[in-house]
């Protein structure tokens, strides 16, 4: 199937809660799990073949398309560059406002593309939970993400001593 | 993918549901402390942040510039802790001091037959402490780091670690050496980073004072008489990371005449070509010889070439200098004459010639542009060589009266 094939057409789409949702596939292109399902496994466009994916609910699936939708036209990134340390404060504002959901969303979108392979949705998910922990306390971070502390306090000042290059 | 969530609730929404792969990419985007602060969070997440070895292999690189290889037996995450034992307190300046490090040895050692002899190897902590405890005073954390990877270097060779100055009117002088950490001295709450020669003296300051802040890198105008009642001190950068990282950079571009690495910073974009000949200046403030109120010497050096694969026919000569001086009271008076220093040299396929002189500053900068006139050799056509505009550039400064 040549490249022109896969971007024209459509794919059929089942959320683990049974809802379909048919896809253009030069939305969902994005998804590197979906590309190579219908290069691989012959999966073909436009007929009546669904593509299940039991990880993802409708709701959330929607809202991934909704984001590939909006990204389909971007330029890949480039390699990341091991060397430098990543930027956290480049998220450009449709994509700030497409994030403001509550928590489990959040962490719902981050599983979603990671078992999509949907890098650009990987990144900026995983760039505002980074921005959610940097600089925070272990308890903070707790707070943050309703954590609970399951350490005895003896284990608790043993990890503290053996990563006390960590305190300021 | 594997689900760490043993908290109950609604499992997909939790922080702990997310899949290992998804932890490790968020984990990218933390610092190493931060991705240790979230393992010390509970007991699922703490012996997996250790096991994600692409993250502490990447975190390796990125704050040690180690790429490997991990001793065997051992994890990234052991790896990064050895690290953290013998340069712990550097984590945040490392990869910076390192990389311009790198970049000044690279620059020695395309130019010298024997690069390993000029770099001492690094001071211990022990060196380093003895040292602060004779100064009075602590060195800044990133200057530490710069003696800890090299503790000076030796003398009596060519080139200085930070570049050689012109000795632009035959002023005798071994020349000045990074001094190391044994030989350091201090004066009003500035550590001479040089040894005791005349011509260079970068300086950190570590007590702050009417005339600077601590962490800048300053360099004072000396005269060449015996007695300093006054001095102007420049200030170089705000910090010494970012003086020797700018350093690192510059390093790369100083032209080495006679085997000697010399201190003229070359921007790629100060360059002009006409008809083949391609001009190119690098400027450098002379401390030394900028001792008088409202006069700074700046030195340029004046690069004239012409590539080997141009044709013959383009050989030209250089006949006159037309300059144009500009500062912030306007235009000062042109100055033109024959040749350049004396010489009026033929230009021809292959030929590099390059020259040095001086300008006078008044201020903080003037900006110098002007011309070359050539005869072609061939045709006896006479036509004009743009040089490219060229800023003299006086770091800024303020008197200070010294104690006699």
């Amino acid at each position: 199937m040549t490249e022109a094939t896969l971007t024209s057409g459509q794919i059929k789409l089942e959320s683990s809660d049974g809802e379909t949702v048919t896809v253009p596939l030069n939305v969902i292109k994005l998804s590197a799990t979906i590309k190579t399902m219908i290069e691989d496994l012959g999966i073909e466009e436009d007929n009546d073949d669904v593509v299940p994916l039991p990880n993802v609910t409708h709701v959330i699936l929607n809202k991934v398309i909704f984001w590939c939708d909006h990204h389909k036209d971007d330029i890949q990134p480039s390699e990341d560059d091991d060397n430098k340390e990543k930027r956290v404060d480049d998220i450009d504002p449709w994509d700030k406002e497409f994030l403001k959901v509550d928590q489990g969303t959040l962490f719902e979108l981050i599983q979603a593309a990671n078992y999509l392979d949907i890098k650009g949705l990987l990144d900026v998910t995983c760039k505002t939970v980074a921005n959610m922990i940097r600089g925070k306390t272990p308890e903070e971070i707790r707070k943050t993400f309703n954590i609970k502390n399951d350490f005895t306090p003896e284990e608790e000042e043993q990890i503290r001593k053996e990563n006390a290059w960590c305190e300021e | 993918m594997a689900e760490l969530s043993s908290q109950g609730l609604n499992t997909n929404k939790d922080f702990l549901a997310l899949p290992v792969d998804a932890i490790s990419e968020l984990c990218l985007f933390l610092s190493p402390k931060d991705a240790i602060n979230l393992s010390r969070t509970c007991s699922a997440l703490h012996p997996l942040i250790k096991q994600l070895h692409n993250v502490w292999r990447v975190y390796c690189k990125r704050v040690w510039l180690y790429s490997g290889p991990c001793s065997p037996g051992s994890s990234w995450y052991s790896e990064f802790l050895h690290w953290i034992d013998g340069w712990g307190q550097y984590m945040d300046c490392f990869a910076d001091i390192k990389r311009a490090w790198d970049l000044v040895y690279l620059k020695f050692h395309q130019s010298d037959k024997n690069p390993d002899i000029i770099f001492r190897p690094g001071a211990s902590e022990r060196v380093l402490c003895d040292a602060e405890t004779r100064l009075g005073y602590k060195l800044p954390t990133s200057y530490r780091c710069f003696l800890r990877i090299h503790n000076g270097q030796m003398g009596a060779k060519n080139s200085s670690l930070f570049g050689t100055e012109l000795q632009f009117y035959h002023i005798k002088d071994e020349g000045s050496y990074l001094s190391p950490a044994e030989d350091l001295l201090q004066n009003l709450g500035l550590v001479c980073m040089t040894n005791h020669g005349r011509l260079q003296s970068y300086m950190l300051c570590v007590e702050p004072s009417s005339h600077s802040k601590a962490g800048e890198v300053k360099c004072h105008s000396k005269t060449t008489t015996g007695q300093l009642k006054s001095i102007k001190l420049h200030t170089c950068a705000p910090s010494f990371t970012d003086w020797f990282c700018k350093l690192g950079h510059q390093f790369q571009s100083y032209p080495v005449i006679d085997g000697v690495i010399m201190r003229f910073p070359y921007s790629s974009e100060c360059i002009a070509t006409t008809r083949g000949i391609c001009i190119q200046v690098g400027t450098a403030f002379s401390d030394v010889y900028s001792r008088h109120i409202d006069d700074s010497l700046v030195i340029y050096h004046i690069t004239i070439s012409m590539s080997e694969h141009e044709s013959g026919s383009l050989a030209s000569q250089l006949i006159t200098r037309h300059w144009s001086i500009s500062d912030e009271k306007g235009a000062k008076e042109p100055i033109e004459g024959p040749g350049v220093v004396g010489y009026t040299p033929i230009i021809s396929p292959g030929t590099v010639f390059t020259y040095t002189s001086g300008s006078h500053v008044e201020r903080d900068w003037s900006l110098m542009e002007g011309y070359f006139t050539f005869v072609n050799q061939r045709t006896g056509e006479t036509f004009q060589a743009k040089v490219p505009p060229f800023k003299l550039i006086v770091p800024p400064y303020t008197w200070v009266q010294l104690p006699i």
